[in-house]
């Protein structure tokens, strides 16, 4: 079943680079927002909240640890599905977000194949 | 983990290469690109030095590091580099890649300095990645700024380190297809080296300073004096040495000295420019239409009449569609249907002659229409339709609509090959279907609606052209679009007002 989806990544390029990635993934996405940090997510999220989050963690603003724990708490979003994609790969980093009630994390740099890995099993 | 300086300097150089091999092997898996690299000797080089190597404009990444090495160091890209690797990312074609790589200055560099900034984001994720594979202790690495320019002209001001800052440099040599290798460099400064003070060591150093804080004022005088006349100088070196890199006719105007003497500093800085262009290239391209005048052409006709010569056809860019009745165009949908549902012998559900003719395309339609343009890919376009979840874009301009196409039309222009079942087969070309251009694939000509015409022609319409969308235009152009979709909803609403006025229920019965 297709998926609504919500990009948070503060470069427009790099936002970009994930859309045409999902797309060579081969992931069913039927539509998406994007925001450009946690604030601007947090009030797309208000209005029309989506299947699946993809969230850097590194903004200007507020950033994807913050905005993570802002969505568990909109019961809006309970069933929505969190993965954050960063650069940054250090065990306790990722462990800490995932107790913070993210879904999934994606190391950048990635790969369609990675991506897809990482997000199919919130396409079902 | 390297007990000495030596070794630890030695073991750094050593991984360096192997993290450019990553960055590479990385870039290829996530662009589907071929791309490879040979690291040369490691050599110590002051950043006056950096000229010979690197002559025009430069990306200098400036890497926090923390662990086994700790302090900034710096990964330059040359202009081949730069605009090779950056114009990956933003998919520029080859040819634009090629005439940057040639000609490109700072401007062009910061039009896609988002870009740029990305590579180095990248590029310290591999090498985060590898580094904590590889060596013992690494903590983390940090991307804390992106410098674009000639980093050899005010070096301390641009990157934090003085012109005859030593610096333990390996250059790597990197080949990106289809294009002539290009330059990186990593270069570090000795004091990376160097083991990290403890926290009882820094506790007496900051002792020191405030001590030093007390100093009487007049050698404070002193040292300010020495400082400007030390900024003097380096601005004459620095415009001396300007002078000589470039032959006048490299500085055509006033405005490219300014760009060189006055580099981007800090990546936030070019980043933010760069980001509002992109929002406002990806704004609806009917913002910017609003203020154009009409076109006379597009005055809605009484009836749905060919044009009689081809020149009238010219003209008339789309077909127009109308009913003769006069309807009140800004009534609301929920009052035509209160209308239609006074009549107490209508079953639920069932289509009346009311819903056909009482029921006009402006009531259905929906008006924020995804717009294109011709030379838009494919890729773009169905970017635009999955951010305002339709299954249609036009393209054109509300007033002069050239085509339309639908997520039908561009999955079928896509290949198979990229469905993640197939995936494993997948080769660059099927990629590239991402790129074709919208103009092929567009259905044209455009049959358009009035905005009063009936439900009943808006279905005959679709009927007759065998089209399941179509725009609605009144005299300033297009201002909506009905589909199948609107008017099954549009129909379901009033059938469930009609049974709510009837005290029904429209609900399929489940099965037992």
């Amino acid at each position: 079943m297709a998926k609504s989806l919500l990009l948070v990544d503060d470069s427009a390029t790099m936002r970009k680079i994930i859309l045409r990635t999902l797309r060579m993934a081969g992931l069913d996405i039927d539509s998406f927002e994007e925001a450009g940090d946690g604030n601007e997510a947090l009030e797309k999220l208000k209005d029309k909240p989506v299947d699946i989050i993809l969230c850097d963690i590194n903004m200007p603003g507020m950033g994807g640890l913050e905005m993570v724990k802002e969505v568990r708490k909109m019961d809006s979003c309970a069933d929505t599905k969190i993965v954050m994609i960063s650069t940054e790969s250090a065990e306790e980093l990722i462990e800490g977000v995932l107790a913070d009630g993210a879904n999934g994390y994606v190391t950048k740099p990635f790969t369609p194949e990675s991506i897809q890995e990482n997000l199919s099993p919130f396409m079902n | 983990m390297p007990d000495t300086i030596a070794e630890l300097e030695k073991s750094t150089i050593e991984h360096t290469a192997g993290a450019f091999d990553a960055f590479c092997e990385d870039i290829a898996g996530m662009f589907g690109v071929g791309v490879e690299g040979t690291a040369s000797d490691q050599q110590i080089v002051t950043m006056k030095e950096l000229k010979s190597d690197f002559k025009k404009v430069t990306a200098v990444f400036i890497i926090e590091s923390k662990g086994v090495i700790n302090g900034d160091f710096y990964i330059l890209f040359d202009q081949d580099a730069l605009f090779t690797i950056a114009g990956t990312f933003v998919m520029l074609p080859e040819k634009i890649i090629v005439q940057n790589r040639r000609t490109g200055k700072e401007k062009e560099a910061n039009e896609i300095a988002d870009a740029v900034g990305e590579v180095g984001n990248l590029l310290v994720g591999s090498w985060d990645k590898y580094f904590r594979e590889e060596m013992e202790g690494h903590v983390h690495l940090l991307q804390t700024g992106t410098f674009i320019g000639k980093p050899w002209l005010k070096p301390e001001e641009n990157i934090g380190l003085s012109k005859e800052s030593e610096l333990v440099a390996v250059k790597y040599e990197m080949t990106i297809e289809p294009f002539d290798s290009v330059l990186c460099m990593a270069a570090f400064p000795k004091s990376v080296f160097e083991p990290e003070p403890s926290e009882e060591e820094k506790t007496e150093e900051t002792d020191e300073e405030a001590s030093q804080e007390e100093e009487p004022k007049a050698e404070e005088t002193a040292t300010e004096t020495e400082a400007k006349e030390e900024v003097v100088t380096e601005k004459t070196d620095a415009a001396e040495e300007e002078a000589k890199t470039e032959p006048p006719a490299d500085q055509p105007t006033e405005s490219t000295e300014k760009t060189d003497e006055e580099p981007v500093a800090e990546e936030k800085a070019t980043e933010e420019p760069a980001k509002e262009e992109e929002k406002a290239a990806e704004e609806p391209a009917e913002k910017a239409d609003d203020s154009e005048e009409p076109v006379p052409d597009a005055e809605p006709a009484a009836d749905e009449t060919e044009p009689e010569t081809e020149e009238e056809k010219e003209e008339q860019p789309f077909e127009t569609v109308s009913e003769t009745e006069t309807v009140d165009e800004d009534r609301p949908v929920s009052k035509v249907i209160e209308q239609m549902t006074h009549s107490p012998a209508v079953l639920p559900g069932e289509i009346t002659e009311n819903f056909l003719t009482d029921i006009q395309a402006q009531n259905v339609m929906r008006t924020d229409i995804a717009w294109a343009t011709q030379d838009d890919t494919v890729e773009a376009v169905l970017t635009k339709m999955q951010q305002q979840n339709t299954g249609y874009a036009l393209i054109g301009k509300p007033d002069a609509i050239q085509g339309i196409v639908s997520k039908s039309d561009i999955q079928g222009a896509l290949s198979p090959y990229l469905q993640s079942i197939f995936s494993k087969w997948k080769r660059e070309l099927d990629t590239a279907t991402l790129q074709i251009k919208v103009r092929w694939i567009m259905s044209r000509p455009v049959h358009t609606l009035r905005p009063d015409a009936t439900l009943a022609v808006v279905m005959e319409t679709m009927c007759k052209h065998s089209v399941r969308a179509l725009p609605v235009a009144d005299e300033n152009g297009a201002c909506g679009i009905v589909t199948v979709y609107t008017i099954f909803n549009a129909l379901n609403a009033a059938r469930a007002d009609q049974a709510d006025q009837q005290g029904q229920n429209t609900d399929v019965p489940a099965l037992s």
